[in-house]
């Protein structure tokens, strides 16, 4: 008597033996249990027809052709190169448009922001001359002497200068005689404006302007460079274009 | 023209040179979608569908057997057809075996050219009753003649799945074969009793 899982595994193995796929070692194992096992071995010839039957099932005609040409149309020469290009030519415009908006902000934003908030030094010099010239070129001719001299004594008679007072003589005070004259020096230095003592295109903290993260001139260069790259992909992409359209549709 | 050529030349959008392959092959392609699905319309539509997919993924064919390249196609379209209509594959429309000379009608009478159609329409009942993956292992072992490795590679599974599903197949057939015992042609019944 065999044990049943003997026979089950036997008949897991019958539709590989019909086959000739089984190793060595399973061949023997089968063909030692067929010998001694009717059962097996009818399931064994009963499974050969069947696998005999389908062999020899005929096939069956064909109910119409399956070619597929009149289904295919077949694209056009440069097809893919066309839309690649054309993405392209697409792409380098709006980055090219892009940049003209960056530009037109650096010039109109933070180019206005970065300018010095006070007059040059050099330049507050020459105000300053230009009043002293102007001061002086009175006193060149008599008649303009007298006059500057005239109006500076009625200015010193109308508003003294400072108040004399026993404090200020206490506290050693130097006051101007009321008969002085004021100089022409003295004129024009109060006059004139005070000199910012910061340097050129140095402000306060407080009003330093936010700085730009690419300089005008590497915007300007990108923005050749795409301008140029723009060109040659339209170019291409005409071409290209027409190219196709010279060619008849499949 | 050789095999390779119409290849290289399908590559290069030849539908003509394609469809030179698609009459070579489109006997077989057919069948095999018609053993697995067993209706004739969904067989076609199968066998259209795995021809266009082929002419479209021609470039990816990196060489070897053409064929089972194209019964690998056929096996994933077939898969979607029973998908999508979810149908139980009885015979709607009858399998007409092909009208050049059947290999017994030369030496049979008609009578017996009826029992071998008939006999083919309870086989493919009996196909139908089997699950798709043991359908298919069963179609391409003992319809198309294909090895373990091939049929392992055409649906991309391993060798036991392979074996085990061709076991179970057959042995499933074998029994749907003897419960119809007297409807079976005399000529074609099973001649065992199966002991359990």
């Amino acid at each position: 008597m065999f044990k049943r899982s003997e026979h089950e595994r036997v008949r897991e193995l019958l539709s590989t033996y019909i086959d000739g796929e089984l190793s060595a070692e399973e061949a023997t194992l089968v063909e030692k249990h067929l010998h001694e096992c009717s059962a097996c071995t009818q399931d064994l010839e009963s499974l050969r027809q069947t696998v005999n039957l389908v062999r020899e099932l005929p096939a069956v005609s064909l109910p119409r052709p399956f070619t597929i040409s009149h289904l295919v149309v077949p694209e056009r020469p440069w097809a893919r190169g066309y839309v690649y290009l054309r993405g392209a030519t697409a792409l380098a415009a709006l980055l090219l448009i892009v940049l003209l908006a960056g530009d037109l902000g650096f010039q109109y934003l933070w180019a206005p922001r970065m300018a010095a908030p006070a007059p040059a030094p050099m330049a507050l010099e020459a105000t300053v001359e230009v009043q002293k010239e102007e001061i002086k070129a009175p006193e060149e001719t008599p008649a303009a002497r007298e006059a500057l001299g005239q109006m500076e004594a009625q200015k010193v008679e109308e508003t003294p200068l400072v108040e004399a007072t026993p404090e200020a003589e206490m506290f050693g005070v130097a006051l101007p005689s009321p008969e002085a004259t004021p100089t022409p020096e003295m004129v024009a230095a109060a006059e004139s404006p005070l000199p910012s003592p910061l340097p050129e295109g140095v402000a306060y903290a407080s009003e330093r302007p936010a700085r730009p993260f690419v300089s005008l001139s590497t915007l300007r260069l990108l923005e050749r460079a795409l301008f140029g790259a723009f060109l040659l992909l339209g170019g291409a992409t005409a071409l290209v274009k027409w190219r196709r359209e010279r060619t008849p549709k499949p | 023209m050789e095999e390779a050529t119409l290849i290289a030349a399908a590559r290069q959008g030849d539908t003509q040179a394609f469809d030179q392959l698609v009459r070579l092959y489109q006997s077989a392609i057919y069948n095999v979608a018609y053993r697995i699905l067993g209706d004739e319309e969904a067989a076609s539509d199968a066998t259209q569908d795995a021809f266009l997919s082929a002419y479209k993924a021609i470039g990816k064919f990196r060489g070897g057997s053409f064929k089972g390249w194209l019964l690998r196609i056929v096996t994933n379209t077939s898969y979607d057809q029973l998908r999508r209509k979810k149908r139980q594959p009885t015979s709607s429309l009858e399998a007409v075996y092909l009208d050049s000379a059947p290999p017994w009608a030369e030496n049979e009478e008609p009578e017996e050219y009826a029992l071998h159609q008939e006999l083919g329409r309870i086989i493919q009942r009996g196909l139908s009753t089997l699950p798709p993956e043991q359908r298919i292992a069963l179609v391409l072992s003992d319809i198309q003649g294909l090895n373990y490795q091939e049929i392992a590679e055409v649906m991309d599974t391993g060798l036991g799945t392979v074996k085990s599903r061709l076991s179970r197949g057959r042995a499933t057939l074998r029994d749907y074969l003897l419960a119809q015992g007297e409807l079976l042609p005399p000529r074609y019944r099973l001649k065992v009793e199966r002991h359990v």
